[in-house]
């Protein structure tokens, strides 16, 4: 999913290391490096110490300024305590003491997903429903699956990549019928045109966009034609 | 003689079990008149209660007014030929005489002894006589009897007509099959009451029966006032009229009402107990029916939303959850539910299992169950597609072991989800609506049809984009394994000379009205080539 493209070099505190946590951290970790484990108990962080994550601190929740010591600007703060109360306070407290941060959180219901939203989560995951969403399409709709599995889950270098248009590029000014992506090997399935707002619109909507500078481009291809593509685009800047 | 006899019937016995047509018409009647599970089943007990019905109604009416001629025949005649034909079918399909005189045969060939005829025919003459004796085999029998009419007293057997309705319907044969469970309450019952009826008919008779009471002639006249009493009737046409007949009147009416309630709550409660596995019953017969079914196995958190999702997809679900509270949930949810155990091959093999069902999703909490369903389910079947959750990755291999085709692990769908949308939230805001299709693009699969548009094209003859989709990968069907499972391998945006044929599955991003209009043309154009 992640190459040689953009190197995300952000900070993510993840809140919890028990069931849940544990195996959040280890998808986390084939991604990025900066993660620092934060748990309540002392025998948790003990666990997370024994499997090799040094940055691993307990902290009581219920005091803030030991939370605030943890630095949480411009981090992003993932909440996968195993107990649903206890992201719903997590998320809570975080808000109250940042503006800046992302704040992702595991939910377990649509119930408590609106809850979660509702106090300010940025994204808000719901567990079940998301597995529940992959086994009915592995029933209804094999070959999609099957698609979205090797973009996903196999690491066979195809991936779907969002890449943002830099100043003055070749794109600027063109018009989305004007740019065969299929010329790069690429399949452009979507873009964020910074003159229609922030919402992502699929290209199959139809309608003819203009690039601009700062519209996103979501692309579907394999990792060397997306990283010719973004050399192309950044004129070899990047 | 008798070797000349034997020789034929033995000769004649090897043709029979060798004939397959023989077998054939054999098994047909069998299924017929004894298999519940055989469609046509159905049809001929309809027909059965038609004639059954038809003829009650024709006895009925002419116990009062002559019915027509026509109606008398049909009766006379079609009725009990129809009865008589059954009958012996039943007779014959009830064990098979040439399977004996082989094995009689044989044995006596191994052990060279003589082939005893009286043996084998007594033996052949129990199996049979095993069924005429069998109560609904008697009601049959008797039923053919009206058709003699001459003798008035045979009308009474109208009655077993009525009777014979017995064997064609399946809730009927339930209820006495309830009641049988509590055959020593109501035994108990039955000796108390006609011990209580036996006294209280003694001690009115002795009280009354002298000439106190005007009503009370004989022993009879008594034993029928404590029936009528005992059992809380009370007609009223004999009634005590001594005082010592009074307080035998209030302890009879006492018991009765006592006794009667007893009879209901026996009666209520052998429902109670066995509603749950006429439910079952209910759930197992309208399941055998049904193909293509997905089996939902436990009804927690992820089995109630692919459960709902399914259906909102036009799938067939049935849940199987063992624990009570949820069995109760899904059906209030609306569900076809089975309050079994997945993990036991009894469960499965009720269900038809490999010939029904399509997928087994083992959705329990319990990873050491769900691996537990998964060994079940494969075991029994190498065809159906498995889906399995399970949450400690040491189990997972297990799983793959046990034969599950999917592995779901929501703590890793969540660390990946997770980490997509750290990474780059626009594509996982795309790859989150097309997945939860909350939106109206959606990703969505398109078989090419044969002798459609597509069909021998390359994939640059058409033009996606002018019909507003995006072709992301086209999937070409490989043929492998024994039972001929068909695997895909998948060509990522492909180039424009990929060529297409029939059975290829394309995989297209659109919005909904954009792919529905392109399916449809795809149809359309199949038809219109056929045309041509």
């Amino acid at each position: 999913m992640f190459d040689t493209i953009k190197k995300d070099n952000r900070e993510i505190i993840l809140f919890g290391y028990g069931k849940l946590g544990h195996r959040v951290y280890e998808m986390l970790s084939t991604y990025f490096t900066k993660i620092t484990v934060v748990e309540q108990t002392e025998l948790l962080t003990r666990d997370a110490k024994e499997h090799g994550i040094a940055k691993s601190f307990t902290v009581d929740f219920k005091h803030d300024q030991e939370l605030i010591d943890l630095g949480l600007e411009n981090k992003i703060l993932f909440c996968a305590m195993d107990e649903m109360a206890m992201n719903i306070f997590l998320v809570l407290s975080l808000r109250s003491m940042t503006k800046e941060s992302t704040i992702i959180s595991i939910s377990t219901s649509a119930e408590n997903t609106r809850k979660l939203k509702f106090i300010g989560a940025d994204k808000v995951i719901d567990i079940y429903e998301a597995s529940a969403n992959r086994i009915v399409d592995i029933i209804t709709r094999p070959a999609v699956t099957r698609v979205l599995d090797e973009i996903i889950f196999v690491d066979n270098g195809i991936s779907l990549e969002e890449i943002e248009i830099p100043p003055d590029s070749f794109l600027e000014g063109k018009y989305v019928h004007e740019i065969d992506f299929k010329e790069f090997g690429l399949i452009l399935v979507g873009i964020t045109d910074k003159e229609m707002g922030d919402d992502f619109i699929f290209v199959s909507r139809g309608i003819d966009h203009k690039f601009d500078a700062g519209d996103i481009l979501v692309l579907l291809g394999e990792s060397y034609d997306l990283d010719r593509f973004y050399k192309k685009l950044t004129g070899g800047r990047a | 003689m008798k070797e000349l006899f034997v020789k034929y019937l033995v000769a004649f016995s090897y043709y029979l079990e060798s004939a397959p047509r023989y077998k054939r018409v054999k098994r047909f009647f069998n299924n017929l008149l004894n298999n519940d599970d055989y469609p046509y089943k159905k049809y001929f007990d309809l027909f059965m209660v038609f004639i059954i019905l038809s003829s009650v109604i024709i006895l009925v009416e002419d116990v009062h007014h002559h019915v027509a001629k026509f109606l008398e025949w049909y009766d006379l005649y079609v009725v009990t030929v129809i009865f008589i034909v059954e009958y012996l079918l039943r007779l014959w399909v009830y064990g098979d005489i040439h399977k004996i005189v082989i094995a009689r045969y044989e044995e006596a060939e191994f052990f060279e002894k003589e082939f005893s005829l009286k043996n084998l025919f007594s033996e052949i003459f129990a199996l049979k006589w095993e069924y005429v004796t069998s109560i609904p085999a008697i009601i049959d029998l008797i039923a053919i009897l009206p058709s003699y009419r001459e003798l008035r007293v045979l009308r009474v057997f109208v009655l077993f007509r009525a009777f014979k309705m017995l064997r064609y319907s399946k809730s009927l044969l339930q209820f006495f099959d309830i009641l049988k469970n509590k055959k020593i309450e109501l035994y108990a019952l039955f000796l108390l009451l006609s011990f209580f009826t036996l006294i209280a008919s003694l001690m009115i008779y002795v009280f009354e029966g002298a000439g106190q009471n005007p009503n009370l002639h004989n022993l009879f006249d008594a034993v029928y006032w404590a029936v009528v009493t005992v059992t809380t009737v009370g007609y009223g046409d004999i009634s005590p009229v001594t005082d010592e007949g009074r307080i035998v009147a209030i302890f009879v009416i006492l018991t009765g009402v006592g006794a009667m309630t007893f009879l209901t709550s026996i009666i209520v409660s052998a429902f109670g107990e066995k509603l749950p596995e006429i439910k079952r019953t209910r759930v197992l017969n309208q399941v055998a029916k049904t193909k293509d079914l997905n089996l939902v196995c436990g009804y927690g958190k992820i089995g109630q939303i692919v459960s709902d999702k399914l259906r909102a997809q036009g799938e067939k679900v049935l849940v199987i959850e063992t624990d009570e509270k949820k069995v109760e949930k899904a059906e209030l949810d609306g569900f076809r539910v089975l309050q079994a155990d997945a993990t036991k091959s009894d469960t499965l093999l009720k269900l038809k299992f490999c010939d029904n069902v399509k997928a087994v999703i083992a959705v329990t909490h319990n990873d050491i169950i769900n691996v537990f369903i998964t060994i079940n389910a494969r075991s029994l079947c190498k065809r159906v597609e498995i889906i399995a959750r399970c949450s400690e990755k040491s189990v997972a291999t297990k799983l793959k072991l046990a034969g599950a085709n999917h592995l779901i692990m929501p703590e890793e769908i969540a660390g990946l989800l997770g980490a997509v949308y750290i990474g780059q939230p626009v594509a996982f805001d795309a790859l989150q609506a097309i997945l939860t299709r909350k939106k109206s693009a959606r990703i969505d699969e398109i078989e090419i049809k044969k002798g459609s548009m597509l069909d021998g094209k390359r994939v640059g003859d058409y033009d996606f984009t002018a019909s507003r989709l995006v072709l992301l990968a086209v999937l070409k069907p490989i043929k492998a394994g024994e039972e001929g499972e068909v695997t895909h391998y998948v060509i990522f945006n492909p180039p424009e000379e990929t060529e297409l044929h029939a059975h290829d599955v394309l995989v297209v991003m659109g919005y909904t009205v954009s792919i529905a209009d392109f399916k449809e043309r795809m149809l359309e154009s199949v038809r219109y080539n056929k045309e041509r």
